[in-house]
């Protein structure tokens, strides 16, 4: 805990003097996300799955934010949404084109695109991401003749640069899909994206897939281009350790609601939300000297078409209070973010005071 | 592996060759496989995808694909007093089929298409002790409804009758180590049981698997990629690359003092929870090479920082340092120390 608090103080000054400067490049305010459930012989609607629950984060220029969640807790749904590839059921979405932020909700035509070419997404799978009877310069070139580059050397060098940064060879622009590894593959899909100059990059599970060997050559590859060109990163994972390495913040989510945004640095040590304090305990970690007594979560998950009412981990949660089963928390500034050290640490708790698992 | 445990092993695999039928004629997919695992212990078989870790629990079981055998090694199992050599068994003879399941218990990562959708959960688990023992299926009942209490299972009256899709994966993988233990084997081998789940449903049935080897006397062999979840349940170690094993020796040794360029190199790749975010995550150069290119050698040479002449020339041995430790690298001196310079220039 004291290490924890004493590393987000040091951040906190960075972090708050960012957010003094920048203002955010996409925001998202109450976004939710329903889908129908249908049931009998006429396929009614009986229920919905809840799968996002009134999601509110701002995402400021340069910075990786990685959200992280156990499967089912509406990760992938949100970046989804983020990208423009589902309609949240209700909730505003704003982005920055440039002269302050904007609303995209009822994007047409050009002004679509324009938002499309500035926020892309790479999938998990490097092996349906590619057209498999196309060749890779042709399926590169493709995306950006759709964003409007009609001049051939313009996207001819593009893609050249764009493979540059991934460290691949020109050669490879020939070639077919099937003839790459699932790293390789990644990292051409990673040049597709980069080509068109994105402002905001959507990584869904990215390194998932990959060996751990491979993995960190991809994580290397990330930060070392955010570092040159100052693009933006959404990183969504299961991983809490590569999180926590690649992201300047982290969002923990919880069956479909933000449950805790704290800086990266201050994990595992600063969580303050009783889920997020379970779940670095559970990660596995390399210790000699043996693990220390892990607090096990009991039971599982419950369905995102019955969320409890109230908070949604109250049903596994150690610290269960009365308030918790009928009210649901707010995301509130965290114990450690008060006006001498703006850390943009936020957790949605009734429990004043973080418990000590 | 001290002279004492040398006594009392389990299972014991010797020289173990596995060569599949492919199109294209034939891949040497497990070379030269030894590993030797004490009664009692916890050893996990770690490595990247297509290292072998897979086939060697299929060997062990005799489970191999069609295409696959064993072309020469020993695989010596040895339960209540006898010694049994597991290759010369016929793949599904009577003898087999008395040990898998009952002595050799498995448990598998994919859940959903482990499980038969069409019947009752009680029924599967209690299918392989009626398949074994001699009692009645009332009997076989209360048994499972007892061991489902036990691995946690809640309501496991009604949870007998209840069907796989029922059970989410955390509550299916229980199912499946229900199914495996329900005939009490001498030991279990699990492929990467938990890969499919969340963390913390991971942490629950890590504590399951440990309990099971600490309370009850079980010998598991776990095979999994994940290397800090092995650090928080083997024993042992046995880290392969493309088919074969490149070092071997307790928890301790591997994890903590790994000595073949490949292990520090896996180590190294891993961000940790408390890693320092200034430093690059270390890599290791290349992609791991199609067991049909590399014939000679170190298989690990086309990757490694440390590589030089003597690496491609014959097969590498396996080599003993202190402590029993076992590492197959020629650049190690006898104190198990890796030349300075190196050409490349990766990594240490």
């Amino acid at each position: 805990m004291r290490r924890g608090s004493c590393l987000s103080f040091r951040l906190g000054e960075r972090v708050s003097n960012q957010a003094a400067a920048d203002k955010p490049l996409y925001q998202i305010t109450g976004i939710k996300k329903l889908f129908p459930v249908t049931g009998g012989v006429l396929r009614r609607t009986i229920g919905h799955v809840r799968a996002l629950d009134g999601v509110d984060l701002d995402i400021f220029p340069g910075e990786t934010v990685a959200i992280i969640g156990e499967s089912g807790c509406g990760k992938t749904t949100l970046g989804r949404i983020l990208a423009q590839l589902e309609k949240p059921t209700e909730g505003n979405r704003n982005f920055d084109f440039g002269n302050g932020l904007q609303s995209i909700s009822d994007l047409r035509g050009p002004e679509e695109m324009a938002f499309r070419k500035r926020v892309q997404m790479i999938f998990q799978d490097p092996y349906t991401s590619f057209n498999p009877r196309q060749r890779i310069g042709a399926a590169m070139d493709e995306v950006l003749k759709v964003h409007g580059f009609s001049d051939e050397d313009e996207r001819h060098d593009r893609i050249s640069r764009a493979l540059e940064m991934v460290n691949m060879r020109q050669e490879y622009l020939l070639r077919y899909p099937h003839e790459f590894s699932g790293g390789q593959r990644q990292r051409l899909s990673i040049a597709r994206c980069l080509a068109g100059k994105p402002e905001l990059i959507i990584a869904d599970e990215i390194v998932s897939a990959l060996d751990v060997s491979i993995q960190a050559q991809i994580v290397n590859l990330l930060r070392s281009l955010q570092k040159d060109t100052g693009l933006s990163f959404v990183f969504i994972t299961h991983d809490v350790a590569v999180a926590r390495y690649i992201g300047h913040r982290v969002v923990v989510m919880y069956l479909g609601s933000v449950v805790e945004i704290l800086p990266a640095d201050s994990l595992p040590g600063a969580a303050e939300h009783p889920y997020t304090m379970a779940l670095m305990a559970a990660v596995p970690t390399m210790s000699s000297e043996g693990k220390p007594e892990r607090v096990a979560l009991q039971g599982e998950v419950p369905s995102p078409i019955n969320v409890p009412t109230g908070c949604a981990f109250s049903t596994r949660c150690p610290f269960v209070m009365d308030i918790c089963k009928s009210e649901r928390p707010p995301l509130r500034d965290a114990s450690d973010n008060h006006a001498g050290n703006l850390n943009g640490h936020k957790v949605a708790c009734h429990l004043s005071i973080p418990p000590k698992l | 592996m001290s002279a004492s445990n040398q006594e009392d092993l389990i299972l014991d695999l010797k020289g173990v060759n596995v060569e599949f039928d492919v199109e294209a004629g034939k891949l040497h997919i497990l070379r030269d496989v030894s590993l030797s695992v004490p009664r009692g212990s916890f050893l996990c078989v770690v490595g990247e995808s297509g290292c072998g870790k897979s086939v060697t629990a299929q060997a062990i079981a005799q489970l191999l694909p069609n295409n696959g055998r064993i072309t020469s090694g020993e695989i010596v199992f040895n339960v209540d007093d006898e010694r049994i050599e597991l290759q010369s068994l016929e793949k599904f003879g009577a003898k087999m089929r008395s040990l898998r399941g009952a002595k050799i218990g498995m448990i598998f990562q994919d859940t959903l298409s482990s499980l038969n959708p069409a019947h009752k959960v009680g029924r599967q688990v209690a299918e392989a002790l009626l398949q074994h023992t001699d009692i009645s299926k009332e009997e076989a009942r209360e048994r499972v409804v007892t061991l489902f209490t036990r691995l946690g299972i809640p309501d496991p009256r009604r949870r007998y009758d209840a069907y796989p899709h029922e059970f989410s994966g955390g509550m299916r993988q229980r199912v499946m180590i229900a199914i495996a233990t329900i005939c009490e084997p001498d030991i279990l081998i699990a492929d990467e049981p938990t890969t499919a789940l969340d963390v913390t449903i991971q942490a629950q049935i890590l504590e399951l698997l440990k309990d099971l080897q600490k309370n009850e006397g079980r010998t598991f062999i776990l095979i999994t990629h994940n290397m800090a979840l092995v650090s928080e349940v083997a024993d042992h170690v046995a880290v392969m690359y493309l088919g074969r094993v490149v070092e071997h020796g307790t928890t301790q040794q591997v994890l903590f003092d790994p000595k073949h360029p490949y292990t520090r190199a896996l180590l190294k790749s891993v961000p940790a929870l408390d890693a320092d975010k200034n430093e690059e995550l270390k890599t290791v150069d290349g992609q791991t090479p199609s067991p049909a290119d590399v014939t000679r050698g170190c298989e690990f040479a086309g990757r490694c920082p440390y590589v030089a002449d003597i690496c491609r020339g014959e097969t590498i041995e396996m080599r003993t340092l202190p402590g029993n430790h076992q590492v197959r690298c020629v650049r190690l001196d006898a104190q198990g120390q890796l030349p300075i310079f190196q050409i490349g220039g990766a990594s240490e």
